[in-house]
């Protein structure tokens, strides 16, 4: 496709500048709210990671507990 | 006074639950393990409330982020309309968008357009264009 002048008008070519500069805005703000996100999606994996080890020491305890209570000394 | 008799299943019960004593190894080390489990649940408690807590602001970040995209998808519509329009008159883009027609006419008429679809539609449109250019 060749390559052709746009002509934009003045008063419209201003709504557009301010629309990009808007467009521009938005998408930082979107950007910086991503990263937020997945701040936090990090966070509450390594909350969930945190929470699986300590649920598997309690059943390595529950599981001493359960064998010294079966197992007593005779 | 009326003596009160105990029935004999009850004293057949009573016999049965006899206290029956076991002796631990060591009974301290029991003991801590014991201890060591509720603490244990109740740290999973405390991590259920962060983990809970994390959600919802992600939650809300998230919906936040849905506007924000939303608002920024209508200033690119509005900023599409703001720009002269010029037909693009090559063969390719003519054949290009014809394809995808057909497609969208059986939508149309045997259901109304979910957003899914609609956002497919307009990306489907878009990418056509953007391979003819």
């Amino acid at each position: 496709m060749e390559k052709m002048p746009v002509f934009i008008k003045i008063d419209e070519y201003k709504d557009v500048l301010t629309l990009v500069q808007d467009l521009q805005s938005k998408s930082q703000e979107a950007k910086a709210l991503l990263q937020k996100i997945v701040d936090l999606k990090n966070s509450e994996d390594t909350e969930l990671e945190s929470w699986r080890m300590g649920l598997e020491d309690i059943e390595a305890k529950i599981q001493t507990l359960t064998n010294a209570l079966q197992d007593p000394k005779q | 006074m009326k003596k009160r008799k105990i029935p004999v299943k009850k004293k057949r019960a009573q016999k049965k639950s006899e206290p029956y004593y076991v002796s631990l190894q060591d009974p301290k080390d029991v003991y801590k393990c014991f201890l060591e489990c509720t603490h244990g649940y109740l740290t999973s408690l405390k991590q259920f409330e962060k983990v809970k807590k994390l959600s919802i602001q992600k939650k809300e970040l998230s919906s936040e982020f849905i506007k924000l995209v939303t608002q920024i998808a209508s200033a690119v519509n509005t900023l599409n309309k703001k720009l002269p329009k010029h037909k693009i008159s090559t063969k390719k883009f003519e054949k290009t968008i014809a394809q995808p027609k057909p497609v969208v006419q059986k939508v149309n008429t045997s259901r109304a357009m979910s957003e899914l679809e609609k956002l497919e539609h307009e990306l489907a449109e878009i990418e056509s264009k953007l391979g003819n250019l």
